[in-house]
């Protein structure tokens, strides 16, 4: 028994069962699906959504969205990381924006944005909002890692710039700048949605979790907040095997896992 | 010609080089000795560009790569000691079996492909000397390149140092009169 429980994989799984067990009694406990749907009811209404064509249109929608706002998030906090770096000015500058849009609650963005955007544009801002002071502390953090005694040896001996890049600066700050990236792409759908919700864009997941929400169907409620769980965790592991990808091109090694 | 005219650097308060002038030759090597803390280490970054000197001039220098060593090793430590040695080189410079003799004319033959974080100390320090001694490049600055050999490794990386610096413009820093006595070259006592 106790062989079986050093495989990785067995431990999460028995730990994913345990929780999946725990909900289903806490569901037959409540005995109401409306206040609490086990995990039978959900993965049946998930079943039932599959074939439906508004179901992959609202996860298109909400995925391009979404992504949209947290690629142009990852974009614009690498570029301002590395030119306010370089100029201690512009990071004090920045410094009270960024800190504000960390505190600031996604509804007072959304609500704001709604007077500026359509609400079909909304999870792009939201999301890029959200990720963005994210990725610039990280990026920071990154740079920061950067061994500066290797900048003037390659200075001195000209190392070719792509050499720079590759093995002193990336080999330094991707660990941060991956970790970063990690927490904005979950930190991305949280907001998307949550921006979505409160605006209610046609042919959004938000719109289905409002749906779902306002006609008391909580199996669906569930099937979908479990979509959302999934396509957050799908899009981690992308990012991370571009990371492994990057990072092996860099260090020529694989990314330490965690 | 390296000419260093009227040189003055302090720290603070302490002043390490004083009025300093000297005429470094052309495809020569220069020692560079003196008791610790006497501003050797200070004159190389001060050439090298690292630092500006409180007054004074270095002219000379060239504006091409500087093949250095300096006190620290300055290794990319997650890399192999191939990539360590290729990664300065212009593309094409150095094939691998090359770079492979390098390393087996200082002790290190079957050790291209160890990682550098993986080596001892004085291995590290023969790669930070054969990533120097190997670049194309018209100045060679070594701090201290022999410190932390054992004595047989020591002579064995003088005598591919010295063919190395053949009509050469070197400037090294050393405390080892035995590094003077086996690579010729001018004394500059600080």
């Amino acid at each position: 028994m106790r062989a079986i429980f050093q495989h990785r994989a067995v431990r999460h799984l028995a730990a994913a069962l345990f929780w999946i067990g725990l909900w289903q009694v806490a569901a037959m406990s409540v005995g109401q699906r409306i206040l609490l749907a086990s995990p039978i009811e959900t993965i049946l209404s998930l079943i039932s959504l599959l074939p439906r064509f508004d179901f992959w249109s609202s996860i298109l929608f909400s995925l391009r969205g979404i992504l949209c706002g947290y690629w142009l998030a990852v974009m614009i906090g690498l570029l301002l990381a590395a030119v306010t770096s370089r100029q201690k000015v512009l990071m004090e500058l920045f410094r009270p924006l960024l800190a504000a849009m960390r505190s600031v609650p996604v509804a007072s963005f959304v609500i704001a944005a709604l007077i500026w955007i359509p609400s079909k544009r909304l999870n792009i801002l939201i999301s890029f909002l959200i990720v963005l002071p994210v990725i610039y502390a990280g990026a920071l953090d990154g740079i920061r890692q950067i061994d500066t005694s290797l900048i003037e040896m390659a200075r001195i001996f000209h190392m070719p710039f792509l050499n720079r890049l590759r093995y002193i600066v990336l080999s330094a700050s991707l660990p941060s700048i991956h970790s970063a990236m990690r927490l904005g792409m979950g930190l991305a759908w949280k907001s998307g949605v949550a921006a979505e919700v409160i605006g209610i864009p046609t042919g959004s997941i938000g719109e289905r979790l409002y749906r779902a929400k306002v006609y008391l169907a909580t199996p669906e409620l569930f099937a979908w907040t479990l979509t959302i769980i999934a396509l957050s965790a799908l899009c981690e592991r992308i990012l991370s095997l571009i990371f492994n990808w990057v990072q092996r091109f860099a260090l020529g090694r694989s990314a330490q896992r965690d | 010609m390296i000419k260093v005219v009227n040189v003055n650097k302090s720290y603070g308060e302490h002043a390490v080089l004083r009025n300093l002038s000297h005429h470094f030759p052309k495809d020569r090597v220069t020692w560079i000795t003196g008791a610790s803390g006497c501003g050797k280490t200070t004159l190389l970054r001060l050439i090298l560009g690292l630092e500006s000197p409180d007054s004074g001039r270095i002219l000379g220098v060239p504006s091409g790569a500087i093949g250095c060593m300096f006190q620290e090793d300055r290794l990319l430590h997650a890399a192999s000691a191939y990539t360590n040695l290729q990664c300065v080189q212009r593309r094409g410079a150095y094939t691998r079996a090359a770079i492979e003799n390098a390393l087996q004319s200082v002790g290190l033959e079957g050790c291209a492909d160890q990682p550098v974080d993986e080596m001892s100390g004085g291995m590290r320090r023969r790669i930070a000397l054969l990533r120097a001694l190997l670049i194309d490049t018209e100045l060679i600055v070594l701090d201290e390149p022999f410190k932390g050999l054992d004595e047989a490794t020591k002579a064995l990386v003088r005598a591919f140092t010295a063919q190395r610096l053949q009509n050469k413009t070197a400037l090294i820093v050393t405390h080892d009169e035995e590094d003077i006595r086996t690579i010729s070259g001018e004394i500059l006592q600080l």
